[in-house]
């Protein structure tokens, strides 16, 4: 097999948000290769729509203050609260610059940039829904992402498209680089840096009804997990309330934040009942697990599986304007049009709160006493600094990526000068070959997608929104089935060029593995909070579990260390809407 | 390589065609013209034009003037900016526009032969 | 409702001997499943090897462009129960094909850097952001949607004809700064837009327009960036 070897001061994989907003900041101090599996815009920041959340007072009067607690409080006070603070007060900065960079944000009359309500963002600490989230239309994380790869493109990054990571060489408790394979061709390239940054996103297609991408499978994840490294708080993963039914394409919360009510059998606006300050847009867990609940207890519309998300009453011409693009996924994909008929929809995975640890420099963290990897870094969906919590508030996962993005390259950078090259040894090496080899030349009686479809139903079916203890247990049977029927995995295509079907069955291994992170942990954590609701458990333990969840793989299966919340200025409450 | 076809390719391959014929007839004109040289040739070349197989060679020149014309007033329009959202449209007004000169204008070439 | 459907699709696999030919499935898709769905049922179920991009599945990645039934389209946004019950796919027409449904796009990429495509503005910045109207804002709003999926270039005769064509989504991409009232480099964009293989060469024969899955009118745009052109003294690649 071919191999190539590159060097590179720093190498990113990804090219969303995060992997873009780093490499900006990285371009100047040294080389910088950015590897995407796919075409860097096609990466799924893309997808993104309702907005990017910064209290930059447009619209109405607003504070990052109150942002800081907008956001706490949704995490349910799991969010680490001096990276909350962060972020928040990083946000007016941030989105001006992106502003700057060539973003085409919707406009204020003023000229400025036009802001939007959305779930969870309140004023004076809750009193009332607050406009801010700066939106492009219902494009935002399109347009986002297009500016910032084009910036890229104008300061010269590298970008290595359709290359797919295999390994991520971690050893002597420092980063060496990386190993990929090029689509195109199969061959293989190993990629020695001095740093490495992983910003590879999510993982939703763990799970059978998803807004997440086919590519959104975490494969760095599991790559770091494997070699030792904790993943933080698995167990939180969010549910948007509204996806398309049947389909799980995402509706943006924006809907709501324009006006849209969400409506049961009897047409009754529920959301008055669970939240009656600010109804439908509480935050994302509780307004799917309000779902949920009306579809259990038979208000679920014709007594199906689904509620309506009404856009009727709103101005067609707010509709045309500012929510475009999700009035054309309702025709083309369930043929009704969003200003005369109401949307079906039920809760899709949407996004992991959890992945790998990460300081507020965006440095991995090896433990929880925070000692860190030399030279690793990571941000984005697939990071957990952690300012998300228990639930994410909407439009604050693009603010993420961009902010700690930033402040990642910024660290990696930094570190340059000091930091010692990387080698990727020859063995290293001969495990991925031998790897590939095994499975183009098995001859095993299971197949890619009917393990796949197994492991996404099963997930769906027993760790999504309501978790009890023995759906629990018996998941991780079943995903011990599962990966003792990945062995016996065989494919056809036994070519070397565009070969997706081996690259599926290598994705598939390491979905195996983050499912059972994800459903250890959520087994573990012996209470309700965000959007980890356990029925057995149906309350917040602050006594107990006010901490996060630090899962580390053993030769003895999954163990557990914790780590402590930070708190500074919000005490924890009850968290009420 | 096969691709389906719309409105806008129809019409811009017809404007082609319509024009690349145009051209050969061009040159077979000036050849014609270049031959008028005393009165006995030009009434040679006159009574030839009496000819039904030239009579209806001419009603398809004029079709073909008509659809280049209009084809090439169709994109002269949409270029100084009136909408493309009616380019189908100014192509189906012309067809339309096409025919009904057409007619009226075989009715008087026909005329001239009956 | 579930029916059955036959997927004919034009294959290459150029390590197999001979590596091009066309191969059938028939395979049953309820009234909601996509083109895409049916791809992904048939490498799940009944070959491996058959090969395509995809990622978002809903439209807004372009990963997944392909001609269907003689026409440029996303798979992902192509419902089965508007097609006729025998579906013909083929990779997007004349890009070089690496593996069954998947071309090399990186021509089409190459024609997009030509035009500088990203903000140019060396002015100082101001302490906020900089104001623009949200009339100006419209007037990009249409070309900002571009999702890069290549339908539109590999459907246009004048590119099957000439390769070096800019095409239309780069001059899309070109019209997204030239109009954006933020960006300061108007004439040196329009110089490489009106070069041979620039705007002029742009006939309105509109199947950009057909295919393109967010419905933006390539065409309008072009005709607009024609205008401008000719305003400015702009007409063989310089003024």
């Amino acid at each position: 097999m071919e191999i190539s070897k590159h060097y590179f001061d720093t190498v990113i994989i990804g090219s969303g948000l995060a992997g873009c907003r780093a490499a900006i900041e990285c371009i100047g101090n040294g080389s910088v290769a950015v590897l995407s599996k796919l075409y860097p815009t096609r990466s799924h920041s893309t997808a993104a729509q309702g907005g990017i959340g910064a209290a930059l007072g447009n619209e109405e009067e607003d504070s990052p203050e109150w942002h800081t607690y907008d956001t706490v409080k949704g995490s349910d006070f799991l969010g680490d609260q001096d990276a909350i603070e962060i972020m928040c007060y990083d946000a007016i900065p941030t989105i001006i610059e992106l502003e700057h960079m060539g973003v085409p944000f919707s406009r204020t009359p003023e000229g400025k940039i036009a802001q939007r309500r959305f779930g969870g963002h309140t004023r004076e600490f809750g009193k009332a829904p607050v406009r801010r989230a700066c939106y492009s239309a219902d494009r935002t994380g399109h347009a986002v992402l297009f500016a910032l790869y084009e910036q890229c493109q104008l300061k010269g990054v590298k970008f290595f498209q359709e290359f797919q990571v295999l390994d991520i060489v971690v050893e002597n408790e420092a980063v060496q680089g990386i190993i990929a394979i090029n689509i195109k061709d199969g061959s293989i390239h190993v990629f020695e840096a001095k740093a490495v940054i992983v910003a590879s996103g999510g993982y939703g297609k763990i799970f059978k009804v998803t807004s997440n991408a086919y590519a959104s499978t975490g494969e760095c994840l599991s790559m770091l997990f494997r070699q030792g490294l904790p993943l933080e708080d698995m167990e939180f993963f969010q549910f948007h309330p509204t996806g398309l039914y049947g389909l799980g394409i995402l509706i943006t919360e924006g809907a709501r934040g324009e006006g849209g009510i969400l409506i049961n059998s009897k047409g009754e606006r529920f959301m008055e009942r669970y939240a009656p300050t600010i109804k439908d847009l509480a935050p994302r867990d509780m307004v799917s697990r309000a779902i949920l609940t009306e579809i259990r207890e038979g208000r679920g519309i014709d007594g199906k599986d689904y509620v309506y998300l009404d856009l009727r009453h709103v101005d067609k011409k707010i509709l045309e304007e500012r929510l475009p693009e999700i009035t054309t996924f309702c025709k083309i994909y369930m043929g009704i049009d969003p200003s005369e008929a109401p949307i079906p929809i039920v809760p899709t995975a949407h996004y992991a709160m959890g992945g790998i640890p990460t300081d507020i420099d965006g440095r991995v963290l090896k433990d929880v006493d925070g000692s860190t990897v030399y030279g690793l870094y990571a941000a984005g969906e697939c990071a957990c600094v952690s300012v998300h919590g228990a639930n994410r508030l909407g439009c604050n996962s693009l603010l993420d990526t961009v902010v700690f993005g930033r402040r990642a390259g910024k660290s990696a950078s930094s570190n340059l000068r000091t930091a010692t090259k990387g080698r990727v040894t020859k063995e290293r090496i001969q495990i991925i070959v031998d790897c590939i080899n095994m499975i183009k030349n098995s001859n095993g009686r299971e197949s890619v997608g009917s393990v796949r479809k197994d492991l996404q139903t099963a997930m769906m079916d027993k760790c999504s929104v309501f978790r009890i203890e023995e759906e629990l247990k018996t998941l991780l049977e079943e995903i011990k089935q599962l990966k003792e029927r990945y062995k016996e995995i065989s494919i056809k295509d036994k070519s070397n060029r565009f070969n997706t079907e081996l690259l599926d069955a290598l994705e598939l291994g390491h979905m195996l593995t983050l499912a059972e992170a994800i459903t250890a942990s959520a087994l573990q954590r012996t209470e309700s909070r965000g959007a980890h609701y356990r029925e057995d458990y149906p309350e917040r333990d602050d006594e107990n579990w006010l901490k996060h969840t630090f899962a580390f793989l053993t030769d003895k299966g999954i163990n557990f260390k914790f780590k402590p919340v930070k708190i500074t200025r919000f005490k924890p409450e009850e968290r009420k809407y | 390589m096969r691709y389906r076809w719309n409105t806008g390719s129809i019409a811009w391959l017809v404007h082609r065609i319509t024009g690349i014929i145009l051209t050969f007839y061009l040159i077979a004109h000036i050849y014609v013209l270049s031959h008028l040289k005393d009165p006995e040739a030009y009434q040679k070349i006159m009574s030839m034009m009496k000819n039904p197989i030239i009579k209806f060679g001419e009603l398809v020149l004029f079709a073909i003037v008509l659809k280049h014309v209009f084809a090439g007033i169709r994109i002269t329009l949409l270029e100084m900016g009136v909408s493309t959202k009616y380019q189908k449209q100014l192509a189906y007004a012309g067809a339309l526009i096409i025919a009904v000169l057409w007619f009226v204008g075989a009715f008087y070439f026909l005329q001239e032969v009956f | 409702m579930e029916k059955y459907y036959t997927f004919r699709i034009k294959r290459y696999l150029p390590e197999e001997n001979p590596s091009e030919r066309w191969d059938e499935f028939r395979i049953k898709l309820n009234s909601m499943e996509r083109v895409l769905d049916g791809l992904v049922k048939i490498k799940e179920t009944k070959d491996g090897t058959l090969t395509f991009r995809k990622s978002c599945a809903h439209g807004v990645c372009g990963s997944c462009a392909m001609k269907i039934n003689g026409k440029n389209k996303l798979a992902c946004q192509s419902l089965v129960k508007d097609l006729p019950e025998l579906i013909v796919i083929e990779p997007l027409p004349s890009l070089p094909v690496i593996k069954d449904l998947v071309v090399d796009m990186t021509m089409f990429f190459e024609k997009n850097d030509k035009v500088l495509p990203y903000l140019i503005n060396e002015e100082p910045p101001p302490e906020r952001e900089r104001i623009q109207s949200p009339q100006d804002q419209h007037k990009i709003l249409e070309s900002i949607t571009c999702i890069m999926c290549g339908s539109c270039t590999t459907s246009c005769p004048v590119f099957w004809a000439n390769k070096n064509y800019l095409g239309p989504s780069a001059l899309l991409k070109a019209f997204r700064f030239i109009f954006d009232t933020r960006d300061r480099a108007t004439d040196e964009r329009l110089a490489r837009i009106t070069g041979e293989n620039g705007i002029w060469r742009c006939h309105s024969i509109f199947n950009c327009v057909e295919v393109c899955p967010k419905e933006i009118d390539v065409t309008k745009h072009i005709l607009k960036l024609k205008r401008l052109a000719v305003k400015k003294g702009f007409t063989g690649g310089e003024k």
